[in-house]
């Protein structure tokens, strides 16, 4: 979760998008869902998300689970459900009803979210049958507890991991989603740089200009926006230099900016991240963005379904050296990205699926009189390589 | 050295002493402080970061430099700069094996740990094999201490009514038919956001007959619509949010939806002329609920029709309910918002962001407590 700045409450357009995520792709995961239980033999499935791991429920139900209702638990039986169970408060239940596929159950008080989600599980998997759990890791102690307490004496399976290489295999509906989200954050991330480098009056810090970039991108629908913004005055400034929060830090001309715009659409994630100069670059910058620009065009062939992130980590700094690159260590170079950022995977042993988008951040240090110099980009791996999504 | 989100010089020292003198008091030999993203006030009300990435801990000790913990190695500059602390460390992803050595070196006895229901098994357990019994939950100590503002504090609080007042001055000033719910939200963050605020819980109804606020759905402006406003700009922490709640109309309405907003103004106004320090909380919740009820609407003055009369923010939190068994401290910060399902008009929302003060309360926004109509006549 490198990037993630998680706002009190995500309150953009926040609508169904039918078009985009049609109810037979809800079904179709439901049953891939369902066969996973079946080989696991597991007769009912108690799904937790909360704000930061939003994917789990999402999936199912198309559920924001960041907006009043912060946390949720999806119930899912081998004929039946979804269940959702939320923290919303009950009046808002009509609207809910509005963005997601499934009918929220009312539960009053909204505390008792995952009492009831557990005795729908254990109805639905009978007297014996054994009950799975998805997101128990991430859990806080609170609420795992609670998951505990409430299934006391029934058969439990953790089936976590390989519910996450469901939702890691992106499909059509999740692809066509995040193409949306990464338009809007190309779109966004241009009229950053183009406000920047015509010395706009929103671009006098960044942020003000964080400002306008979230307000363009939320009239184009977005939910959500992470807008990360540095910029480096001096030459020795520019040596470390990371995105981060915006500061207020005022632009000049020369100023390097490294800056990094998150854009939510329809549940999904599109990020891009990187550099440019108020001004003309000198020689030595743009020899430089060159060849991470050369690396981002070679890597893709090098990054296969079945890698662990610690091997595509490899694999770039592999071809990063061969063209005199060496990537920064503290910078993650690939993680996964759709319905949340930093989705599964995650871990350096978590492997890339087929059909997983890594969100791939490459970040180099050059010394002195160039500094830091990163781009990005979304990749989609498949068995024989990947490919930039644009 | 700093930046423009750091503080002034003794502010962290002044909330480190009074967390100490807490935790001495409470058998404590020193304070962790855990924060993910689902709560990022704790590690910023100590520490003065802007959490990014995963996780951060803080550790206090009784005496000596605290440390700062950072998930995210590469936002470790920042974190510096930010916070001032000199003891700043990278977390190994997946371990906690640098925060262990820390508090190992730095306490023998019981840690106070603020955030401890957050952590998730994995790392409780690592935890508790370490210290056993030692790892005591210590989030209350936080959240009392946190509770008073300190006067830096209050003015982050103050700034952050002025972009409240200003953003929805904006919106009555803007709004035009036809205009989408999305982007009314769009110019209120946009306000804000223009003015420093770092977050905004922001709900929202534009219509008809509504029963609460939600989250934009595309509805365009019609005239006759009333807006339902609850903006929360923050400051650099959710801590330091006001809350603005407001009822406006575009177009006209008719006179019976001023008479009913007048209950919940009066309601509004008798609540806070109790307000001193040594009042009961529960007192301003039965003042509301006693004048609504009166008006004719006792059964709508419970959930789901209403939720509270009012909260504090992020960390510090309190409920004003009638059952809230707290008494006004100075320096406290509190919206009070007697926000109310009427059969006849639907949902109307009226609430007003308050200061402590040594005698009564210091009242943060500047909009009058009305309807107000959108493009002009608010007097």
């Amino acid at each position: 979760m490198s990037y993630t700045k998680l706002p009190v409450l995500r309150h953009g357009l926040m609508v169904r998008h039918p078009h985009l995520i049609p109810d037979e792709t809800i079904a179709v995961r439901n049953s891939i869902v369902r066969t996973m239980m079946k080989s696991n033999n597991v007769q009912a499935l108690v799904i937790f998300s909360d704000a930061i791991h939003n994917a789990p429920g999402c999936y199912l139900t198309n559920y924001p689970c960041y907006g009043l209702g912060r946390e949720s638990v999806t119930v899912l039986g081998l004929n039946e459900g979804p269940f959702l169970f939320t923290t919303e408060p009950l009046r808002n239940l009509p609207k809910v009803d509005l963005f997601t596929t499934c009918p929220v159950e009312k539960v009053n008080p909204a505390s008792k979210f995952i009492a009831d989600g557990c005795a729908k599980a254990k109805e639905l998997a009978g007297e014996g049958g054994a009950i799975g759990l998805v997101g128990t890791s991430a859990m806080p102690v609170r609420r795992s507890s609670a998951v505990k307490k409430n299934l006391e004496g029934r058969s439990v399976v953790d089936v976590t991991a390989e519910f996450e290489k469901s939702i890691s295999s992106k499909d059509s509906t999740s692809l066509k989603c995040i193409g949306a989200a990464l338009k809007r954050a190309r779109m966004g991330f241009d009229t950053l740089r183009e406000k920047a480098q015509t010395g706009a009056d929103v671009a006098r810090d960044s942020t003000q200009l964080a400002a306008y970039v979230d307000f363009v991108l939320r009239r184009e629908g977005c939910e959500d926006t992470n807008i990360l913004i540095s910029t480096a005055t001096s030459p020795s400034s520019r040596v470390g230099q990371r995105v981060g929060y915006p500061d207020g830090s005022n632009l000049h001309v020369g100023d390097i900016v490294m800056a990094f715009v998150g854009a939510q659409y329809a549940r999904h994630w599109g990020v891009v991240a990187e550099v440019f100069k108020l001004g003309p670059m000198t020689d030595k910058e743009a020899e430089a963005l060159s060849a991470l620009e050369s690396l981002k065009t070679t890597l893709p062939s090098k990054i296969k379904a079945g890698m662990t992130l610690a091997q595509v980590r490899v694999a770039a700094e592999s071809v990063a050296k061969k063209i005199g690159v060496t990537l920064v260590s503290d910078v993650p170079v690939a993680e996964g990205i759709g319905f949340d950022m930093d989705e599964y995977p995650s871990k350096e042993t978590d492997k890339v699926e087929e059909d997983t988008v890594l969100l791939v951040s490459l970040c180099s240090e050059f010394g002195k009189g160039v500094g830091t110099m990163m781009t990005s980009g979304m990749l989609l791996c498949g068995a024989k390589g990947g490919r930039w999504l644009q | 050295m700093g930046n423009h989100m750091s503080v002034p010089e003794g502010e962290l020292e002044l909330r480190w002493k009074r967390l100490r003198e807490r935790a001495a008091a409470g058998g404590f030999d020193g304070l962790l402080v855990f924060s993910n993203q689902i709560n990022q006030t704790y590690i910023h009300y100590v520490a003065n970061y802007t959490l990014l990435g995963d996780r951060s801990y803080f550790f206090l000790p009784l005496a000596g430099e605290p440390t700062l913990l950072i998930g995210a190695a590469w936002d470790i500059q920042h974190a510096v700069l930010e916070s001032g602390l000199s003891d700043v460390r990278p977390l190994t992803r997946g371990s906690n094996k640098e925060i262990i050595s820390v508090m190992k070196a730095g306490t023998k006895g019981k840690t106070a740990v603020a955030g401890m229901e957050m952590l998730n098994e994995k790392d409780l357990a690592e935890f508790k094999t370490e210290f056993g019994d030692n790892f005591v939950q210590g989030t209350d100590l936080l959240e009392e201490v946190a509770l008073v503002k300190t006067d830096f504090e209050l003015g982050l609080i103050r700034k952050a009514a002025e972009m409240a007042d200003a953003a929805f001055l904006k919106v009555v000033e803007t709004a035009k038919e036809g205009m989408l719910d999305y982007y009314i939200m769009a110019e209120i963050d946009y306000t804000m956001k223009k003015m420093g605020a770092t977050d905004n819980f922001q709900m929202s109804s534009i219509g008809r007959d509504s029963t609460g606020m939600l989250l934009p759905y595309g509805k365009k402006l019609e005239k006759g619509d009333i807006f339902l406003f609850e903006m929360t700009p923050a400051y650099r922490s959710v801590t330091y949010s006001a809350q603005l709640c407001r009822t406006a109309v575009y177009g006209e309405l008719p006179p019976l939806f001023y008479e009913k907003y007048d209950i919940l103004v009066r309601a509004l106004e008798e609540s806070l002329k109790i307000i001193k320090p040594g009042a009961r909380i529960a007192d301003v919740a039965k003042i509301q609920n006693d004048i609504i009820s009166k008006a004719g609407y006792a059964e709508y003055c419970h959930p789901p029709y209403m939720r509270s009369r009012g909260h504090g923010f992020g960390l510090g939190r309190v409920e004003v309910d009638d059952e809230c068994p707290l008494t006004f401290q100075k320096n406290m910060s509190i919206v009070i918002h007697p926000n109310q399902f009427i059969p006849e008009t639907g949902y109307l929302a009226l609430g007003d962001h308050i200061i402590v003060t040594e005698t009564g309360f210091e009242r943060l926004l500047k909009t009058k407590p009305m309807i107000y109509t959108c493009g002009g006549g608010n007097q």
